[in-house]
């Protein structure tokens, strides 16, 4: 992975496999963004490769990949009226031939994916009435009718309140369970990641910093050398993650490297 | 399903009724059973009552027009929404991707260069050639490293129709003769007198098999439009392949119809807008709809052209202005009231 601004030769080894879910964390610019578009194959390495199932990703049609692969955007576009329902179908897209109509099938996922997502009752709107929070929902809807066996998501809770993003993971991370779906969520809030994500990948700077359960890779130190920040790291009972309190940001440093 | 097909019915309904009205009206008013019979005439057994200057008016004056009418009003209408879905631009039109400079061109370089003079379709042909050669350059001047950004295919649209313009403008300025600058002038205003049966061969089956060919990509052109860029290649789209596939085709019916018809302003515009109003952005009713509309919209137009002044015609180009200036401030208007609602 090759970045203007980044020193040249950073690189990323990084395996996902089936019934992980992987969160994805580090601070801005670290390259979490990169890393999904390259997993799914929206953008091409400038070195090394990547596979999926065994086979090279670069040597995948986009439908074939597509039809594995699901991302979820930060930021869903609304300049055009769709009914969120029609959206949601559009995900069965890649299974679908070109001159194929919609399936009792397709239309069956849709209408579960909705449900799984609490937007069923949203079907017949238009998404440009909806609010943010609501779109995000869509795209995740639209992503699970897809039946990946990757799910990517970027930052899929930036804009949900507290109900809906406790909902959204403890649906990803059941279907993680339940059907074998890896999926690799970037987040910011750190104790959601580390209450929902049996493994945390903490990057920056374009490279990996850390690979493993979250109480092995949210420490102080790491807290502090990664995010520049001091901050008390406890175990949290209740939740089965950690509850991190930020105390203050760390002085900046000169630096000559 | 079912609303899809009765807005399409409706349509095609709404264009059957233009045709016929138009058929009726002229500078020679022919009575509706006339019409009829002079279309029914061609089957065999039927035997009606038609009179020969009746069915000269009708058969080969009117309805080869008409027709022409038709598809190129329907061919520029797709050709808009098209253009719209691919954009994500409800403000696109086919001129956005050089068309009607290239075409502008095309046909006054032909005139004032003597070269229309020498066979009767080099002006056509001028027109096509560099309608569509002027999409071509800016769809190169657009692509690096094997990607189109939309934003550069815009500015490389800008600028060739600037500049092609300018060229134009400079051709028409050296012109001596007036009646021939009179006649360029008509042609860049738009107008389908004096087009008949050889004028329509000649158009229909470049125009209506690409504009078949667009229909196919409705499903694509809905992901794009509802997701965008990347949403559509996460969906599985080959978005290269997808939009050299649609600014082809695009080209080639746009170029093919404004070669004949001289550049005709505001129905790829208008008409996809106002059918998204009616019908929604689904591509799959989008499409067809426009085209039906489209192709209603400018046999109304020519019809209006034809028969609103006793003296002359009208510059098709001017009517359909006129009628589009009024919709565009009456979609400014809603837009308006939509945003202080809000």
């Amino acid at each position: 992975m090759g970045w203007a601004q980044w020193p040249a030769g950073r690189s990323v080894d990084l395996a996902i496999g089936a019934g992980e879910m992987v969160g994805l964390i580090g601070p801005n610019g670290a390259g979490k963004t990169t890393l999904l578009r390259l997993m799914a194959r929206l953008l091409a390495p400038t070195g090394g490769a990547l596979w999926l199932d065994g086979a090279a990703l670069a040597t995948l049609s986009q439908r074939a990949v597509a039809r594995h692969v699901a991302v979820v955007a930060q930021a869903a576009p609304a300049d055009f009226a769709f009914a969120a329902g029609d959206v949601v179908r559009m995900g069965r897209h890649p299974h679908r031939g070109r001159f194929e109509g919609e399936s009792a099938e397709d239309e069956a996922i849709a209408r579960a994916a909705m449900t799984m997502t609490d937007t069923a009752t949203l079907a017949g709107r238009p998404i440009t009435e909806l609010s943010a929070g609501e779109r995000q929902r869509v795209s995740l809807a639209r992503a699970l009718a897809q039946a990946p066996r990757l799910l990517l998501l970027d930052e899929p809770t930036a804009n949900l309140d507290p109900r809906h993003q406790i909902k959204g993971l403890e649906c990803i991370r059941r279907l993680v369970r339940e059907t074998r779906m890896a999926a690799v969520a970037a987040l910011h809030d750190l104790e959601l990641a580390s209450r929902y994500c049996a493994r945390l990948v903490l990057m920056d700077f374009g490279a990996v910093v850390a690979d493993g359960p979250p109480v092995e890779v949210l420490t102080p130190e790491r807290l502090r050398t990664v995010y520049g920040v001091v901050a008390h790291v406890v175990p949290n009972a209740a939740t089965g993650g950690l509850s991190i309190t930020v105390l203050e940001a760390v002085e900046e440093e000169a630096t000559t490297s | 399903m079912k609303r899809r097909a009765r807005t399409l019915g409706v349509l095609v309904v709404v264009l059957a009724l233009s045709v016929f009205a138009a058929l009726l009206s002229g500078s020679v008013s022919v009575p509706a059973r006339a019409v009829a019979a002079a279309l029914i005439e061609p089957v065999p057994g039927v035997d009606f009552e038609v009179t020969p200057s009746q069915r000269a008016i009708v058969v080969h004056l009117r309805l080869p027009r008409v027709l022409l009418a038709a598809v190129v009003g329907g061919s520029l209408a797709l050709s808009g929404a098209v253009l719209q879905g691919l954009f994500r631009n409800p403000m696109a039109d086919p001129g956005i991707i050089g068309i009607s400079s290239g075409a502008a061109f095309g046909a006054v370089f032909a005139v004032t260069s003597g070269l229309a003079l020498t066979r009767p379709w080099t002006l056509p042909l001028c027109a096509f050639v560099v309608a569509t050669a002027t999409t071509f350059a800016i769809y190169r001047l657009a692509t690096r490293g094997g990607r189109t950004p939309l934003a550069a295919l815009l500015l490389a649209g800008l600028a060739l129709s600037a500049l092609l313009s300018a060229l134009t403008s400079f051709l028409l300025g050296l012109a001596q003769n007036l009646l021939i600058l009179r006649e360029l002038i008509f042609w860049l205003l738009g107008g389908l007198d004096g087009r008949g049966w050889p004028h329509l061969r000649l158009v229909a089956l470049p125009a209506l098999a690409g504009s078949a060919a667009l229909f196919l990509f409705a499903r694509d052109l809905n992901l794009l439009a509802a997701s965008g860029e990347e949403g559509a290649r996460s969906l599985g789209v080959e978005l290269q392949r997808l939009k050299r596939w649609l600014l082809v085709v695009t080209a080639l019916v746009t170029g093919a119809v404004v070669s004949v018809s001289g550049t005709i302003g505001f129905v790829g515009l208008l008409v996809p807008h106002a059918v998204r109003l009616v019908a929604g952005p689904d591509h799959r009713v989008l499409l067809p709809a426009s085209f039906l509309g489209g192709a209603s919209f400018l046999v109304l137009a020519d019809l209006l052209a034809r028969t609103l002044s006793p003296r002359e015609e009208l510059r098709l180009g001017v009517v359909t202005a006129a009628v589009g200036v009024p919709f565009f401030l009456f979609l400014l208007q809603r837009h308006r009231a939509y945003a202080e609602a809000v």
